[in-house]
């Protein structure tokens, strides 16, 4: 069988962060993730994803070793697949994703505030498209013609111009992008803060 | 059984909405004979959310009516392709809940293994057992930033913040893990 990735025995060191920075993943998973779910308030995933960006970024300052942020991710989504309330397999999926995002950006082009910006942005570029393939997949394709008739309706029902509906419609994966630069950035921070700390120590 | 649900997947995926609708509903009765605990899938009012937006509003609010009944006219494509839709969604959540239901913890951690990462089961064991002391800590840290008075200050740094949550958790050292306790774990 191919091997998606080789991961060295770990230090102690490495093991026992990994696991502090999977169980505080987990813990925002299971607790605020099942908290969105059950509320049922929108951009809910994208609130997520920005958690996710803030642990990933801030986790590879201590984690340097190769493929921490994918065993990061697996062990968060292992977590969420086996202890969040409801169905679990589309965080399991998005999870993974953004881990292997991030891992893909920082080992390519090297950890520093521009690749975890980098890092921020596609990873909420991805969380904005995961909805849209997930609804695909478990709805159909039909669902992409439902939302067009849907805002035509709308738009036409309020007479709103059209100009208006296109700025709002693509304002949308704007604010992702504004806002996956913004956490990289601050998990970056948040990054150097624990190496200043633990230098300290 | 295990093997046929990837391909009932694909399958609910691929086939055209007139013919998801007769083979879903195969598969669900298929599914309520193995496993009763199926139907309690219905017991979720997200279900009936998604039924009533794609079944009863949709086919009235999009596509040129060509069917009434009581007197509410409708889209009967639109009303085809909603059932299609949710028919679609049940067969696939169904799908995979037998799946995740069936599938052992065990299991999730050999593959994980398999795909080459050695230290994956370790590394779970720890974060849940790590798991209340954290929740522990990041809640005597914030009782002790009430108590300090300085929230202010830390609204200020909120990145150092953060850094001071975590920081206690960690491993100061980087000594190899001996082979004795990666067993042990």
């Amino acid at each position: 069988m191919i091997k998606l990735l080789k991961i060295e025995k770990l230090s102690e060191g490495n093991l026992v962060n990994t696991s502090v920075f999977g169980a505080i993943w987990g813990l925002a998973e299971v607790s605020l993730g099942s908290f969105l779910h059950a509320s049922k308030i929108p951009f809910r995933g994208a609130i997520m994803s920005l958690v996710a960006v803030l642990i990933l970024i801030s986790a590879r300052s201590v984690l340097k070793y190769k493929g921490s942020l994918i065993l990061l991710g697996v062990v968060t989504a292992t977590f969420r697949l086996f202890l969040g309330v409801g169905f679990n397999i589309t965080p399991f999926i998005a999870i993974f994703m953004e881990a292997l995002i991030a891992e893909i950006i920082i080992n390519r082009i090297g950890f520093n505030r521009w690749t975890s910006v980098l890092s921020g942005i596609l990873i909420m570029v991805y969380s904005l498209s995961h909805g849209l393939i997930m609804q695909a997949l478990f709805l159909g394709a039909d669902i992409y013609k439902v939302y067009y008739e849907m805002i035509l309706k709308v738009t036409n029902m309020i007479s709103l111009p059209e100009n208006v509906v296109l700025a709002i419609i693509f304002s949308i994966p704007f604010l992702y992008i504004f806002m996956g630069a913004i956490a990289g950035s601050f998990g970056w921070s948040v990054g150097k803060q624990i190496q200043l700390l633990m230098e300290k120590e | 059984m295990k093997f046929l649900i990837p391909v009932i997947i694909l399958t609910v995926i691929i086939l055209p909405s007139e013919y998801v609708i007769p083979f879903g509903i195969v598969v669900m009765i298929g599914y309520a004979m193995i496993d009763s605990s199926q139907l309690h899938l219905f017991k979720r009012k997200s279900l009936y959310t998604l039924f009533t937006i794609v079944v009863i509003i949709q086919p009235m609010i999009l596509g040129s009516p060509t069917s009434e009944v009581f007197g509410v006219s409708f889209s009967a494509e639109a009303l085809v392709r909603g059932f299609a839709m949710f028919i679609r969604a049940l067969v696939i959540i169904s799908s995979i809940t037998y799946l995740n239901r069936n599938t052992e913890k065990e299991k999730v951690k050999e593959f994980w293994k398999r795909q080459g990462m050695e230290n994956f089961d370790v590394v779970l064991a720890k974060a849940q057992e790590v798991l209340p002391t954290i929740k522990i800590s990041f809640s005597d840290s914030i009782k002790a930033v009430k108590k300090e008075g300085t929230g202010k200050s830390w609204l200020r740094s909120p990145a150092e913040l953060l850094a001071r949550l975590v920081v206690p958790l960690l491993h100061k050292s980087n000594t190899v893990i001996p082979e004795k306790k990666i067993k042990e774990a």
